[in-house]
């Protein structure tokens, strides 16, 4: 078979990869998570400032204050993190479906490049907000907002890219009917719910880290610690009921034929158990939102939300091995592995990982002696 | 150009090492501010200069001897596997296939469209060529623009030109095949450009498009995607594909203007070229063509100029 939309995409390199596709895709999925995680801080993070902000100003509400100004503190670190931690996947993603998502991103390059300035607009927001936060508190507001707002474009862009690189058949048909890389991938049923179920998520696990500050700061201010673990468990399970929801919308979407190979596939359980544990968190988040004490419920809570962010990643990846298949796509083949190479890549990620926790513990510690 | 970027390149990854030593060193934080800002100049500089050696060297390709920037393939890339696909986007099968067809990425006009005359149809077909095959380097008007490369040229000169992009020659200069797994290139003026692909008739379109953005009116154009093939004409179009780019009007020695020779005189020196000067390569045709060319350049140096500046 040799759907004719294959020749619209580039060959497969003349030369093999590097690495087994199996530890590509690995390292693929491994990287995402570690992406997805100040992601989700970033994006969730964001709107949930925003909120708390408008709230604590009709109620004049201490906690919600407090809050806010660590989120302020803390955004430009996540987004810095969101940012380094994005390249790996972005690379992994161009070695293994390079010829697809070259192809997506060059039919809305418009857009795609715009993400450069967006983002680069929302980072100088989140300095200005975390160093002039008090002295200029009237733009704080507002510029949270532009943050969430802008923050939320971002991730719509990057949706319209994953999703139009799995519809490799309608390339052509789009490049024709407008070649200015003006396209989105409107027309796609997937992509409404998929993207819901992006924001959504984050904003589960950016409530999650939320209780998780909430834990931390107990010891110093315990009924600030309850609170915040309160107030993030809630973000948590009203994102959560909505996107157990939207999970199934998007899943719905998803063209039949590339639904009946996701559904017959081993890897599949990841979804099954993800939506298991979904309620599992679900359950947890409540009863951390309501309990007098909400300290026992919440490292489970956490513990959980790790759990089906990884299940999801999971089955994101048969989502599009699935209707790639469809498509008729195959990876390339040719696999030539550079064992060296490898090896230095795995003890510069290790070297790395190591680095980066030993900053965060340097900025915890600072952070901790400055409020003293 | 690449020397140069090597240099800047050293240079600031020094200072980079300088600087933050410096940093680190002073621990005090003089200067803090202005230190820093050095230090991402120098670094920006590193980079960047670093970036451009790696574009630098491996031009015209992205994997030598494989794959062109323009992501045409040499044919059946030696050491590659036999794909289940056959490469439809190697130098030959472009060649006898043709560029427009092997692409599903074009846009152009309806054939049947009664009001898109030749012309224009020819110059739709060279911009989606143009847009395959030399986009990765060129833009029209901005980043190594061709508009103001080719400001002037007429068709035929450019046809010439595109037929010279690039040359597989071995290691002793001697033409030889794409497939020749030691193959070097000649290029256009040292200018390490990718060869052109396509049909003659791509070419031809490529050659209008590109004339068309140097300024040429649509008179120009037709007549030169007619062209006929009287003697006198040959001559011309031999000359203007061939000679043109070092003798033409724009080249740097232009025959108008000389003193008056015969066509045999002429005839005669077409038969020694790479004597007269070593640029030059042996006269490239065959025997009508030469004495074509002869009878051209006679007519060229008898031209209204000629005469002025012989008094
Ligand atoms: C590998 C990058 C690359 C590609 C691909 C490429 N060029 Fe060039 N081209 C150059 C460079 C570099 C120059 C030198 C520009 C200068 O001197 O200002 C050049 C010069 C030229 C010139 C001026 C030549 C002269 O000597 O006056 C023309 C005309 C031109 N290119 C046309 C083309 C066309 C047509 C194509 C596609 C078939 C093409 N180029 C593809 C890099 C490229
Ligand atoms: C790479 C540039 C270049 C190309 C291409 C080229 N020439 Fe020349 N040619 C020169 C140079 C340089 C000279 C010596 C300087 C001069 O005569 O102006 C020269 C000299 C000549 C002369 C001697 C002129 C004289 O009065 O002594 C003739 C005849 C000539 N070329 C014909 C041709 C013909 C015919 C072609 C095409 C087949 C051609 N050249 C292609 C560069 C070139």
């Amino acid at each position: 078979m040799n759907p004719l939309w294959l020749t619209s995409i580039p060959q497969p390199d003349p030369l093999p990869q590097p690495a087994p596709g199996w530890l590509l895709w690995g390292l693929l999925l491994l990287t995402f998570f570690l992406h997805v995680l100040p992601m989700n801080f970033v994006l969730g993070g964001s709107i949930i400032t925003a909120v708390a902000r408008w709230r604590s100003r009709s109620h004049s509400a201490m906690h919600a204050a407090t809050l806010t100004q660590w989120m302020a503190k803390a955004m430009p670190v996540a987004i810095a993190a969101t940012v380094t931690f994005g390249v790996a996947p972005l690379l992994f993603l161009q070695v293994l479906y390079g010829r697809l998502f070259f192809t997506s991103s060059i039919l809305m390059a418009g857009f795609w490049l715009a993400v450069v300035p967006l983002l680069i607009v929302a980072y100088y927001a989140a300095y200005v907000v975390a160093f002039r936060g008090q002295r200029h508190s009237r733009w704080a507001g507002p510029l949270s907002w532009a943050m969430a707002i802008l923050f939320l474009a971002i991730g719509f862009i990057y949706v319209n890219n994953m999703s139009l690189m799995l519809r490799p058949e309608r390339f052509v048909e789009l490049y024709r009917a407008d070649g200015r890389g003006l396209q989105l991938n409107l027309a796609d049923p997937t992509l409404v719910p998929r993207y819901l179920h992006m924001v959504l998520g984050a904003l589960a696990v950016a409530g999650a880290a939320i209780a998780l500050h909430g834990w931390v700061s107990r010891d110093r201010d315990p009924e600030f610690g309850n609170w915040a673990m309160r107030h993030g468990a809630n973000w948590c399970a009203g994102a959560t009921a909505l996107n157990l929801v939207v999970g199934f919308w998007w899943l719905l979407a998803v063209p039949r034929p590339a639904l009946v190979q996701l559904m017959t596939r081993v890897p599949v359980i990841a979804l099954f158990l993800g939506v298991a544990v979904g309620m599992v968190v679900l359950t947890l988040a409540v009863m951390t939102a309501r309990a007098a004490d909400p300290l026992p419920h919440v490292k489970w809570l956490i513990s959980g939300i790790l759990i089906t962010l990884m299940l999801m990643i999971i089955t994101r990846d048969q989502v599009r091995s699935a209707s790639l298949a469809d498509s008729g796509f195959t990876p390339a083949t040719w696999v030539e592995p550079q064992w060296g190479a490898i090896a230095v890549f795995g003890w510069l990620l290790v070297v790395g990982l190591a680095t980066i926790g030993w900053m965060i513990g340097t900025l915890q510690s600072s952070q901790q002696h400055s409020r003293r | 150009m690449v020397r140069a970027a090597a240099q800047v390149s050293l240079l600031a990854s020094l200072a980079l090492v300088v600087i933050t030593l410096a940093i680190v060193l002073t621990r005090h934080l003089v200067m803090a501010r202005t230190l820093a800002s050095l230090a991402m100049v120098a670094g920006l500089l590193a980079f960047g200069g670093a970036e451009w050696v790696r574009e630098g060297l491996r031009k015209p390709y992205v994997i030598g001897r494989v794959m062109f920037v323009n992501a045409v393939r040499m044919p059946a890339a030696s050491g590659a596997r036999p794909t289940a696909v056959p490469d439809a986007f190697t130098v030959d099968a472009l060649n006898a296939g043709g560029l427009l067809k092997a692409s599903a990425w074009t846009r152009l006009p309806d054939v049947d469209d009664a009001t898109v005359d030749e012309v224009t149809y020819a110059t739709a077909e060279g911009r989606e060529v143009f847009k395959i095959l030399c986009s990765s380097c060129h833009t029209v008007d901005g980043h190594l623009g061709v508009r103001p490369l080719v400001q002037g040229r007429g068709v035929d000169a450019l046809t010439g030109m595109l037929g010279r992009l690039a040359d597989p020659v071995d290691a002793a200069g001697v033409p030889t095949s794409w497939s020749n797994p030691a193959v070097q290139l000649t290029t256009w003026r040292g200018r390490r450009m990718p060869p052109f692909v396509g049909t003659d008739h791509e070419k031809r379109a490529l050659a209008v498009y590109l004339a068309h953005l140097g300024g040429a009116g649509p008179e120009a154009l037709a007549s030169a995607l007619s062209g006929g093939a009287g003697v006198d004409d040959l001559g011309r179009r031999f000359f203007e594909e061939n000679c043109s780019m070092c003798h033409g009007d724009g080249g740097g020695w232009p025959f108008a203007g000389r003193p008056p020779r015969s066509a045999d005189e002429f005839y005669e020196m077409l038969g020694k070229l790479p004597e007269l000067n070593e640029m030059m390569p042996a006269f490239p045709g065959s025997d009508t063509e030469r004495r074509a060319v002869a009878a051209h350049l006679a007519a060229l140096t008898a031209g209204p100029d000629a005469k002025e500046s012989a008094r």
